[in-house]
């Protein structure tokens, strides 16, 4: 009988915020400065959270840690492809640079492609 | 991230809260009413304080857009559609290292076997976003 092979989970970029609670596709509306201000209250915000998680957080939620998680990953995949679907609406509603058209149209490629994988944990999540 | 065990329902199978209703809801698109707050952090709280947290964000979002403040100071000359393109990007690279942190839980963790199986998903997931990740930003140089 073949051995399975070792699940080897993807690597986690450096620099990747993990407690970055706020949206880009929010923050973009402010200036670099104020971005980053809010990135950082965000991110005590949510530091201040965890730490006092084990009082103020729920401990009897239905479904499990994992299953929350995927599915919060889902709703912010979906959240992306719906982002740049409206992106591409651009396309059809002003008059774009050719520079802008292109990544107007790669941004419904993407989002096309995006939608594929949130469908497949979709199906995963049941 | 750590495996909470999941009750069951009578079937043995979790009842999931429906997805489809926070995204098909009636009014303005999903993307639009969730521009605040990450998911991510939302799913650490109970379904109706991360309802109204969605809100509060949704309403952050609608006051900054229509406050339209200009940037005196703003040296970037890069179109609309770059800035949304490069916004997306962020919020989409947020999505993968999340997704490749549940990945992680295989090896850190003891799942149950349902757990295991959506942890390896994730992992799956993550890496087919990593090659989007990389296409994007080729798009973008």
């Amino acid at each position: 009988m073949p051995s399975r092979p070792k699940f080897i989970p993807p690597p986690i970029p450096t620099g990747f915020e993990a407690r970055a609670p706020l949206r880009e596709a929010f923050l973009r509306h402010f200036t670099p400065e104020d971005a980053e201000r809010f990135r950082y209250m965000g991110s005590l915000i949510y530091e201040a959270f965890m730490e006092s998680a084990q009082t103020t957080l729920p401990k009897d939620l239905p479904e499990s840690e994992t299953w929350r998680e995927m599915n919060a990953a889902l709703l912010d995949l979906r959240f992306v492809q719906h982002f740049l679907a409206e992106t591409s609406q651009s396309l059809v509603q002003s008059a774009l640079e050719v520079d802008d058209t292109q990544l107007a149209m790669a941004a419904a490629d993407f989002s096309r492609e995006l939608g594929k994988i949130a469908d497949r944990m979709d199906e995963v999540l049941g | 991230m750590s495996g909470r065990g999941r009750e069951k329902s009578v079937e043995g199978k979790a009842t999931p809260p429906s997805l489809s209703s926070e995204i098909e809801g009636p009014g303005l698109p999903y993307w639009e009413r969730t521009a605040g707050f990450r998911e991510s952090l939302l799913q650490l709280f109970p379904r109706k304080e991360a309802k109204a947290l969605r809100r509060v964000g949704h309403l952050l979002f609608y006051l900054v857009t229509e406050a339209n403040m200009p940037d005196e100071d703003d040296a970037d000359d890069s179109s609309l559609t770059r800035r949304e393109v490069e916004a997306a990007m962020v919020d989409l690279r947020h999505v993968q290292s999340f997704l490749a942190g549940i990945s992680r839980q295989v090896e850190d963790v003891v799942l149950e076997r349902d757990e295991t199986r959506l942890a390896m998903a994730a992992g799956e997931a993550a890496g087919n976003l990593a090659a989007i990740l990389g296409a994007l930003a080729k798009v973008l140089q």
